[in-house]
């Protein structure tokens, strides 16, 4: 029996198109430069688009998870939609209704380690398979971009907390990412719809003017594998 | 060239000069020029012709409120283009709308002589006998009448749509509207200023041009306006309309954005109204306005000698500008009888301009051709302000400016619900109480002095602020206006022989009026609708007014009798592939989507899903190469994707209570490891969903849904759950999780070498479930039977999806293994005689029609549907589900799905699903019949396309193997 196990992102083969630079979180394979580094830089300020959809996630679902994520040292709030960060650069996201999600930073420590401990002998804790696509988008630009996709007021939008929304038609998690230098937003996408929305998202940011950049933006410490 | 000197024309750009044609011939202008502007400067003053009499047209209102100057581009890309608004730019290449052989010598001008003949209302006692004529009248009229053409080759240009938000909306940038934005920022509100014209100033920039001090304050408040970070503002932008709870429909060159605002500010201003005298339509015959518009925005003169017609300051004011910029000005003839009282008099008799009070034009003369006019025809008015014969004057010129009264641009406090009144204090419509959130100032308010302007916009802010919470100290009243009406009564000059025009758009002249009046049409509503008033392209702006007051004559009423018509969005046309933006259309894809796009695969769509429906092989035709892939199957291996099928997780302590209930089958000895079949339907007992349960443990299970029907079924699911209260985890997991189906004799063969689940019969029988790992990814597998054959339904992470695919089609190699679509699938399952739900059931279909009664659990305490469906049992059935089938050798005509089965001269049935070929060599399908009619052997009686009768035979079901033996 051939093992093998390289999980894709959705637009895998929309970055390697665009000669992307891999590197690997996991056993992923994640666009780490997608241009000279100077330049996603300077994208990253005015309007550059992301994918991290590689990083690890877990949803776990049922009256039980809160104690049980407390007890596996994951801290997580108890306000509707309200994210906490997680230890390993990554996020935890309290969706209401005893459901949460997480996705771990590119370290990928945390969702590895509650996803194997998941279904040992808890009561009221059940995994939910999530293979959403992450994307970011970022710089002085983003909120033109999203004006175009979403009809969300993103001035009342508090940092940390999720907005359930449509992007361009889809269902789609918007998070405003906090404590940054400039302005980011994650956007958590259905796998089976993330592709029709990173192109949706390409061609908006390109008329704007951005562009596509590696993940080493956000990132620093991913390196070309 | 009559283009003026600075300081004149301050929104073009001398600079740059830009070469555009019009009707072939070559002009230029400059930047920041409209269409109307450069092709009046450059001595052109016919630049359109009439809806209906093809009567020559020139600068009329020179703010897009007359459709005069409509034009297309000659490549046919973009049509009824608005020449007071069209920049010119390199390459522009337009042409007038509605004419035959040009603007200048349109044949179709011939119209007019036989005027007398088209009263308003003529086509409908005209062309409605005989009525089969009525399409042929209608296309000549439509000829005749159009606007412009549209080219349906034209591509679509994308637009964005955007959406914005804001605390209070202020439409208008002129004074009192930047008056009220900069107060409202500074109180803190985050305020959008957005105005029509490409620069702020409206009014100011124009009218009060000359006006040293108030330009001075424009430019601070522009300034001000600018400086204010919470202040956006928007030029070039119209409202095209106020909806409910503040949805504003903002429109500009490049998109529509849809607005939320708290509160809105209506600062609009107001339309200034033409006069009504014969040939008042003439190139030359303009607004005041326009006049001034031409001077001081674009640096046009207007005219060589002119003759200026008013009724209140405005027209003085306007007679000056004309005077200071060149324009000899023959006459300024004041409707009324006392004249202006205000400095504007005597600085009219400083400029030696000759004053003629109590006059009005009664006649505008025409040049050769009606290309212009020649003279002016001016007659006293008598006390009741008619005119009168004697003492008839002829004044030679080539332009009328008019300035004889304003219109409130209202139509978004119409919209918004606003009632208007009419002020004889002002001579003009006011709005009355507005709704919560709505606030008005400026001369769309009823005040006109500047001053007093930036002052109402100062108090509406200050309003606007209360309202939203950001100021509770004192408001100012609004101004009052204290000098004589801006505002004519009644600018109206019967001419006995001449058409006089009240609406430019359709060509309606006063005697149209009066012939509806005396016809019976003596309501505002009905006239409008009769004679079409207001219901041209620029939806009355420049001709309702004058209408109310007509008919208010005409029913000797007031005009508060006689009442308005109102305003509906869009303010202003917009195109509908503007209106339409950029189209969203969401698809979902496999993870498998690329490989199957790299190896042939021809998609269709299925509800949101992009799905192979076949892959095509070199050159042969469709159903070759899915009948070629089924048998592939059935003999040897195929892999198919069916990541689109529906995914639901559900666990917890009441998951077998829950499933019980909502589906009519028994769950609770369902053994772990184990899929059941599952039928779901609704409370009337009709079938909406099924598809598989698979038991993982104790209290999980993983259900399988219709690819289009998951949605929707997951949310009822939920909905369930809250109401039964019922202690169970659902999750929808469909697009999370890949899927695909290796099946065929050989696919066991394949699976092995790829997987550690032990895959031996004994090991995983037919509707078994096991968890494990494939080509390592974690994978959920399912011993199904879709297409009858052996086979796994493989289900991993989505991300593992491509991975698993192409090892899976590379281990299946030396087995002959090849993909199969949905084309294929539809066949096989067909020939299993497996139904498809909504293809194979409608909406009233239950389960003993379907011949799923087998699904149904027996003594179960309920589920869904339960009731209706032991009611429906006892009733007489009316209809069965069967399999039909055409003779191996038949060789006609075939039906497709939906055809009728025909039983003498009723309706017995339809198809609900067909194959026109099978690997068994033969036409099958399935079909709804009457019971009578369902024993197997049966003949059947379809009508086919074009009506053709076929044969078919009632046949047992399943087709294939129906001992089961292949699938175990």
């Amino acid at each position: 029996m051939n093992l093998i196990e390289t999980p894709l992102s959705p637009v895998h083969g929309e970055l390697e198109a665009r000669g992307a630079q891999w590197g690997r979180v996991g056993q992923s394979p994640i666009a780490v430069h997608v241009d000279e580094p100077r330049i996603e830089r300077q994208a990253r300020a005015t309007l550059a688009l992301c994918d991290c959809s590689p990083l690890s996630k877990l949803g776990v679902k049922g009256p039980g998870t809160a104690t049980w994520l407390g007890e596996q040292g994951v801290s997580v709030s108890d306000e509707a939609f309200e994210s906490r960060a997680l230890a390993d650069g990554g996020v935890v996201v309290n969706l209401t209704g005893g459901e949460f999600f997480a996705e771990s930073g590119p370290a990928s420590e945390i969702v590895p380690k509650l996803a194997a401990h998941l279904g040992r002998g808890q009561t009221g804790v059940f995994g939910v398979e999530r293979q959403d696509a992450t994307f970011l988008l970022s710089g002085g630009k983003a909120r033109q971009v999203l004006a175009q996709v979403c009809g969300i007021d993103f001035d009342q939008a508090r940092p940390r907390q999720l907005i359930l929304t449509r992007t361009a038609g889809v269902t789609c998690a918007v998070l405003p990412q906090p404590e940054s230098d400039v302005e980011i937003y994650r956007l958590w996408v259905d796998h089976s719809h993330g592709l029709y929305l990173w192109q949706t998202l390409v061609q908006i940011s390109g008329e704007l003017g951005g562009r596509v950049v590696g993940a080493a933006c956000f990132y620093p410490g991913l390196q070309v594998s | 060239m009559s283009r003026l000197p600075t300081p004149a024309g301050q929104w073009i750009n001398r600079d740059q000069p830009i070469e555009f044609r019009f009707e072939g011939d070559t002009h230029r202008g400059f930047a920041g020029d409209v269409l109307s502007s450069a092709l009046w400067a450059n001595g052109v003053r016919v630049l359109g012709r009439s809806f209906k009499y093809h009567r020559p047209r020139g600068i009329y209102s020179m703010a897009n409120l007359d459709v005069n100057a409509m034009v297309e581009d000659v490549s046919g890309r973009r049509t009824n283009l608005r020449g007071d608004v069209l920049p010119i730019e390199p390459g522009l290449d337009v042409c007038a709308v509605n004419t035959a052989g040009g603007v200048k010598r349109d044949r179709l001008r011939i119209t007019e002589r036989f005027g007398s003949f088209m009263p308003v209302g003529f086509y409908y006692k005209a062309f409605h006998r005989p009525r089969s004529l009525f399409p042929f009248y209608e296309r000549q009229m439509r000829k005749v009448a159009g606007l412009g053409s549209i080219n349906p080759g034209n591509t679509p240009q994308s637009t964005p749509k955007e959406y914005a938000f804001c605390d209070l909306l202020v439409v208008g940038a002129g004074p009192a509207g930047m008056s009220a934005a900069i107060e409202a920022a500074e109180q803190g509100l985050r305020v959008l200023l957005v105005d029509e014209q490409p620069h702020m100033g409206a009014s100011g920039a124009w009218q009060f041009a000359s006006d040293e001090a108030v330009q001075r304050t424009c430019h601070d408040l522009a300034r001000r306006a600018g400086a204010l970070d919470n202040l956006e503002i928007r030029c070039g932008t119209q409202v095209g309309g106020w909806y409910a709870d503040h949805w504003i429909a903002l429109i500009d060159d490049q998109r529509l954005t849809k607005l939320r605002t708290a509160a809105t500010l209506v600062a609009t201003g107001c339309f200034e109204q033409p006069a009504v005298f014969a040939n008042n339509d003439l190139p030359g015959v303009m607004l005041g306005s326009a006049a001034q518009r031409l001077i001081h925005l674009y640096g046009v003169k207007p005219f060589e000698r002119a003759v200026v017609l008013a009724a209140n300051s405005d027209g003085y004011r306007m007679a000056l500008d004309l005077d200071h910029a060149g324009v000899d000005v023959a006459a300024l003839v004041d409707m009324r009888l006392a004249g202006e009282a205000s400095q504007w008099a005597s600085r009219i008799s400083e400029a030696d301009i000759p004053l003629y009070l109590g006059h009005a034009v009664y006649e505008a003369h025409p040049r050769p051709g009606k290309s212009g006019i020649k003279a002016a025809l001016i007659r006293p008015v008598d006390q009741q302000g008619r005119v009168v014969a004697d003492g008839e004057q002829h004044i030679d010129c080539d332009g009328i400016a008019m300035s004889v009264g304003w219109m409130p641009a209202c139509g978004l406090l119409y919209q918004a619900g606003v009632r208007f009144s009419y002020s004889r204090h002002i001579e003009q419509l006011v709005p009355g109480q507005l709704p919560a959130g709505l606030f008005a100032a400026g001369r769309v308010n009823g005040v006109f002095a500047f001053d007093d302007q930036l002052t109402d916009g100062r108090r509406a802010a200050l309003e606007a602020a209360v309202y939203l919470g950001k100021y509770d100290g004192i408001v100012p009243k609004a101004p009052t206006h204290n000098d004589a009406p801006p505002s004519h009564p009644y600018p109206i000059v019967v001419h006995e022989k001449k058409k006089a025009f009240v609406d430019l758009d359709e060509d309606i002249h006063l005697k149209d009026f009066v012939n509806a009046h005396q016809e019976g049409y003596d309501n505002v509503e009905l006239l409008k609708r009769y004679t079409t008033v207001g219901m041209g392209p620029s939806q009355g702006k420049l001709s309702n007014m004058n209408a109310t007051r007509i008919l208010a004559r005409l029913n000797d009423t007031s005009i508060n009798e006689t009442g308005t018509t109102t305003s509906r969005p869009m303010h202003q046309p917009v195109s509908i592939n503007h209106l339409a933006g950029r189209r969203f259309a969401p698809l979902r894809r496999t993870p498998m989507h690329r490989w199957h796009a790299g190896h042939g695969a021809q998609f269709i769509h299925a509800g949101d899903w992009l799905r192979p429906e076949y892959y095509r092989d070199g050159s042969k035709a469709r159903d070759d190469c899915i009948l070629d892939e089924a048998r592939r199957l059935r003999q040897g291996v195929g892999l198919i994707d069916v990541g689109t099928l529906g995914k639901i997780t559900v666990s917890g302590p009441d998951a077998v209570a829950f499933l019980e209930r909502i589906y009519t089958g028994r769950f609770a000895k369902q053994p772990i490891g184990r899929v059941r079949y599952a039928l779901a339907c609704d409370e009337g007992g009709v079938i909406i969903e099924d598809g598989v349960i698979a038991r993982l443990a104790e209290d999980r299970f993983y259900v399988t849904a219709t690819s289009s029907g998951v949605g929707a079924f997951y949310r009822e699911m939920q909905r369930w759950a809250i109401i039964w209260q019922m202690d169970v985890v659902l999750a929808n997991v469909t697009g999370q999780l890949a899927a695909m189906n290796i099946a065929g004799p050989q696919s066991r063969h394949v699976m092995e070498a790829l997987t550690d689940i032990d895959l031996s019969a004994d090991a995983f029988a037919y509707l078994g479930v096991r968890e494990g790992m494939v080509v390592g990814a974690t994978a959920t597998v399912l011993r199904v039977g879709f297409v009858g054959e052996l086979g796994y339904e493989i289900h991993v992470p989505a991300s593992h999806g491509l991975q698993v695919w192409t090892k899976l089609i590379n281990a299946g190699q030396t087995e002959g293994i090849g993909p199969f679509g949905v084309e294929a699938q539809r066949l096989l399952r067909l020939e299993k005689g497996h139904i498809i739900v909504s293809q194979d059931t409608d909406a009233l279909t239950h389960p003993y029609e379907a011949g799923l009664a087998w699904a149904i659990g027996k003594n179960k305490q309920f589920f869904i549907g339960q009731r209706s469906i032991g009611i429906m049992n006892k009733q007489l059935q009316t209809r069965k589900l069967v399999g039909i089938a055409f003779d191996e050798n038949y060789q006609g005509p075939l039906p497709e799905e939906c055809h009728l089965i025909i039983d003498g001269s009723d309706i017995a049935g339809r198809v609900t699903s067909i194959a026109h070929r099978s690997t068994l060599g033969y036409a099958i399908g399935l079909a709804f019949v009457r019971p009578d009619q369902a024993e197997p052997g049966t003949l059947l009686c379809v009508r086919t396309d074009g009506g053709c009768m076929v044969e078919a035979r009632v046949a047992a079901i399943p087709f294939y193997d129906p001992e089961n033996q292949r699938q175990n």
